[in-house]
């Protein structure tokens, strides 16, 4: 996407079609006073960078978006006081903030075969679609998180914001802590073997039974895992001991193809195993690693860590691909794909194409046009719904712990939003 | 309302009263201390207590894969350097106290709040004192048998509630598969905690946890403990950070207190080089003195022409630490990362200029930021298509080995280099490395890449020793060598009046000084100095 076509169309999106009352209602977390600590930047033209942005009113942000047009707009944590008045004497210090994830598909490249870089295809993004899988019900089961939003990143990863109450208020410890848990590849590019498994806890387990199905498929097949001699020599380097590698080497040398090879090599692994082999049964979960180095979520669990870390926002659009940054039903994220996400620029052609179609069949008369909703117009409608669900669903688990506290906080919130729209 | 006056204690606190104070050898320093302690003990408390945390830090690099074995190579090294309260401590006993138990559990005590206060003010030494106050106390905690667990958790006032038979029966796989027990499952008794209270068995996947509840076996009540600690000590540094700034307004502790991080050249302390390094000798540097962490990072620099974010902060600062000046240190980033076609000097100054700034404090917040040590640099995790952190622990043997005949070290330091890190030993790795490219041992032991530099340097320069001693002797007046030996010296006159005993002129010329500061207020309030309820 050019330039210049971008600078025509982001005052129109920003105008028409950002979802300004919907994105408020979500991070003020139910308090005007949430929302005006919390940080934003953005990124304009030329890459001018501005960070500590904070706004009072959903419409000061509304106005200084549209004034801006930034090309990115990020969200950071909120703040003990708002971060546009900090001064220099007083402390400032993040007080809560979203627990995210951040998965980047350059970190799968010394994995995948079919694209590198910035590229994504059909392919490649189904270690995305098993990552939203795996870290989803981990989240949601392991840890009791029930508000989780997925983001398709605008080009080739997806973000997670786990929004709970609890999510908010971890500490940078406790963050790191389950950061950690979720990551089970470790070590950079002078490490092999990235994976080691002690025990089977349960998480892994239940990884694992998410990734075996489609194991061969995605990995031995279509990334060829196995498939060319710089493949395999990458694939022999996870086992560490010469004499070891040296066996399977023989094994995978006496077959052809990626899946050959590596049906031989489980069947070897396994009789090695089954014969009591010492040095093999030192190894016993060596299938299990192996498909956890080449199919497991690859977080960058810095993002995750820092409590004022910024992360891009949803409903950003990418200045390079032009697509909009559309939240993700984990459920369906099978049928996702980043390559029909809408663009801005069809966004705008499907507003300007009901609106004439409209005019031509209702005459003159826009009275019906002005009272349905932009963002109905488009295929931006499906992507704001799922947005909405879970607002719904958040905004009642914050109302039933409002209720607990105190009945009249409720209705001060209720009061809050009438002033505020 | 009636005033009640605040009980004030003599020097020493009478046996009955310290008994009450500290009834086991394990704390959790809730309550700040309270009495009157002279100004010296007060400093040669910190000293010495910072040394011990320093003495840590080295045994934390060398990376032991049980706890005992932790504790036994540290219990050694406090003994072999002297100290053995606190080698006592470590291996808390429990609960029997004699009177020199008393006096260890106070000086623990005390020595545990001057340090708050010192290392409250700078974001990293708050770390630095987080991570290593934290792993002491587990350590001690670790020592303590069933009996004086319960005796603990008693004083503690926590308490858990435990899972039931049906529900153990129940969740039996899951539990048997996800927790790390050593013994007899059947006879385990489980708790239910919420995962935040055990975030250590949560980063180590080491327990089952379900729908945000942890089932924590008794056998890891350590890190429960652990995680409150931490978290407790967090709260605490900054709240300390706020007194120090607000409330002290003694001069002399004031100087003391924000001079006390840096006053000791310790092993793991930065080096500041004390001249500019130009960027035009970084190629021949990084072959004579780096260390082999900073070396590859260089070497990797300047033929890919990137860092990943990690590794630009830890070479970055290194460089800052080794004298490179900021004006210098953005021409080199910039004339480095610049050969990476899709990056031009306009997208360098957008995307990379603020954090070169933002390490030397010119941008953000401003802070002085020091280079990470070898802690740091072998505890921070790396991940793919990332090559910073410690190259004895992150590098595969294979790999490392490569990189070594590359560098044509000797086959034999080689085999030896490769057996150290195989073992965790990183830090004899190093050693090893140094010793092989300077055919010399170091000085002293270093356990921080600008120090690894400074030691070549010395080496490799000769010529420019008396610069170096210029460094030493910005620290020599407060170390804790020199406080030490005065603290001894008095002892010494009070016992022999004779003379005979006189120490050396040099000596006795620092004992002036620190007298001359320091030493004329001989005792102050420590109950007004670290109960502060102002806040
Ligand atoms: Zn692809």
């Amino acid at each position: 996407m050019d330039e210049s076509s971008l600078l025509d169309l982001l005052p129109l999106y920003y105008s028409r079609l950002f979802p300004y009352i919907d994105y408020y209602r979500w991070l003020s977390c139910g308090e005007a006073n949430t929302f005006a600590r919390r940080e934003f930047s953005f990124t304009l033209r030329d890459d001018i960078y501005i960070r500590f942005q904070s706004f009072r009113k959903i419409n000061d942000f509304k106005n200084e978006i549209k004034r801006l047009c930034p090309y990115k707009i990020d969200i950071g944590a909120v703040y003990n006081v708002e971060p546009s008045n900090k001064k220099r004497e007083v402390k400032f210090e993040p007080i809560q903030k979203e627990f995210v994830i951040d998965i980047d598909m350059t970190d799968y490249d010394e994995i995948r075969v079919c694209c590198s870089g910035a590229d994504i295809c059909i392919k490649c993004w189904k270690y995305m679609a098993l990552a939203v899988k795996i870290l989803d019900i981990a989240l949601r089961n392991d840890f009791g998180f029930d508000h989780i939003l997925w983001v398709f990143s605008g080009r080739r990863g997806v973000h997670c914001w786990v929004c709970d109450k609890k999510a908010r208020f971890l500490t940078q410890n406790c963050r790191k802590g389950i950061a950690n848990y979720l990551q089970l590849i470790t070590g950079g590019d002078c490490t092999k073997k990235k994976v080691k498994i002690r025990k089977m806890h349960h998480s892994i387990k239940r990884a694992l039974s998410i990734i075996e199905p489609v194991f061969i498929k995605i990995c031995i097949e279509e990334q060829n895992m196995l498939g060319t001699k710089d493949n395999v020599t990458k694939f022999l380097g996870i086992i560490t001991e010469d004499e070891m590698r040296n066996e399977v080497k023989d094994v995978l040398n006496k077959h052809l193809t990626s899946i050959t090879k590596w049906e031989a090599f489980v069947s070897f692994f396994k009789d090695q195993i089954q014969s009591g082999s010492k040095k093999w049964c030192k190894m016993r979960y060596l299938i299990e690693e192996i498909m956890i180095q080449y199919a497991y979520p690859r977080l960058d669990i810095n993002v995750t860590k820092g409590l004022n870390h910024l992360l891009k926002s949803p409903f950003c659009i990418h200045p390079k691909t032009g697509k909009v940054c559309i939240p993700i039903n984990p459920k369906l994220v099978d049928q996702f794909d980043p390559h029909n996400v809408p663009t801005i620029m069809t966004l705008i052609n499907e507003i300007n194409t009901f609106d004439t179609k409209e005019i031509t069949e209702q005459g003159e008369s826009t009275d019906n046009l002005k009272r349905i909703k932009d963002y109905k117009k488009t295929s931006l409608n499906k992507p704001y719904y799922i947005f909405q669900e879970f607002l719904r669903s958040l905004e009642n688990s914050q109302k039933g712990e409002k209720i607990k506290q105190s009945g009249m906080v409720f209705i001060q919130r209720q009061l809050q939003y009438l002033h505020e729209f | 309302m009636d005033y009640i006056p605040k009980e004030k204690f003599t020097v020493k606190p009478e046996i009955s009263i310290l008994k009450e104070t500290y009834p086991h050898d394990v704390q959790l320093y809730k309550i700040p201390p309270t009495g009157e302690i002279s100004l010296l003990e007060f400093q040669d408390y910190a000293l010495e207590r910072q040394k011990v945390l320093q003495l840590l830090e080295l045994i934390l690099t060398q990376q032991h894969s049980t706890l005992e074995e932790t504790k036994l190579a540290f219990t050694n090294l406090l003994r072999k350097e002297g100290y053995y309260q606190y080698a006592k401590l470590l291996n808390a006993q429990g609960s029997d106290s004699n009177n020199e138990d008393l006096e260890a559990r106070r000086k623990d005590h005390i020595s545990h709040y001057v340090l708050r206060l010192a290392y409250s003010l700078e974001e990293d030494l708050q770390n630095y004192m987080l991570v290593h106050e934290t792993e002491f106390f587990k350590l001690r905690f670790a020592s303590m048998n069933k009996e004086d667990l319960s005796k603990f958790l008693i004083t503690s006032g926590i308490h858990y509630s435990q899972i039931s038979q049906e529900f153990k029966e129940q969740n039996r796989e899951n539990l048997r598969a996800s927790t790390v027990f050593t013994g007899d499952f059947e006879n385990m008794d489980f708790y239910e905690l919420p995962f935040d209270e055990v975030v250590d068995l949560i980063n180590d996947r080491k327990v089952y946890v379900h729908r945000g509840i942890a089932y924590v076996p008794q056998s890891e009540f350590i890190s429960v403990f652990v995680t409150h600690f931490r978290s407790n000590l967090a709260v605490e540094l900054n709240r300390a950070k706020k007194f120090v700034v607000t409330n002290l307004s003694d001069d002399r502790l004031q100087h003391f207190i924000k001079n006390l991080p840096d006053c000791f050249s310790g092993m793991s302390k930065v080096v500041w080089s004390s001249e500019n390094t130009p960027i035009s000798k970084l190629n021949d540097l990084s072959k004579t003195s780096y260390p082999l962490c900073m070396r590859i990072m260089h070497e990797h620099l300047k033929t890919n022409h990137h860092l990943k974010n990690t590794g630009r902060l830890q070479y970055g600062l290194f460089l800052k630490g080794i004298g490179v000046t900021l004006d210098d240190s953005i021409e080199f980033w910039k004339s480095e990362m610049t050969k990476k076609e899709d990056i031009n000097e306009d997208k360098f100054n957008k995307q990379y200029l603020y954090q070169i700034q933002y390490n030397y404090g010119k941008v953000g917040r401003r802070v002085n930021y020091r280079p990470p040590g070898c802690t740091k640099l072998v505890v921070d995790p790396v991940g793919p298509g990332e090559i910073h952190g410690c190259p004895f622990k992150h590098m595969d043997i294979d790999e490392l080995t490569k990189k070594l005949i590359e560098y044509k070290i000797s086959p034999s330091d080689i085999h030896e280099i490769s057996k150290y890190a195989t073992e965790g030993r990183y830090n004899l790795a190093c050693t090893t490395y140094f010793e092989s490219t300077h055919k010399k041992y170091p000085e002293k032991i270093f356990f921080h890449p600008n120090q690894y530099f400074e030691q070549s340097r010395l080496i490799l320069n000769k010529n420019e020793i008396k610069e170096e001693n210029t460094i030493q002797d910005k620290y020599a007046e407060l170390s804790p060598e020199n406080i030490s030996q005065s603290a001894k010296i008095k002892v010494e006159k009070n016992i022999n009046t004779s003379n005979s005993t006189t120490p050396s002129k040099t000596i006795e010329r620092k004992v002036k000084t620190i007298d001359r500061k320091m030493g004329k207020m001989d005792s102050l309030n420590i109950a007004a100095l670290l109960n502060d309820d102002s806040d």
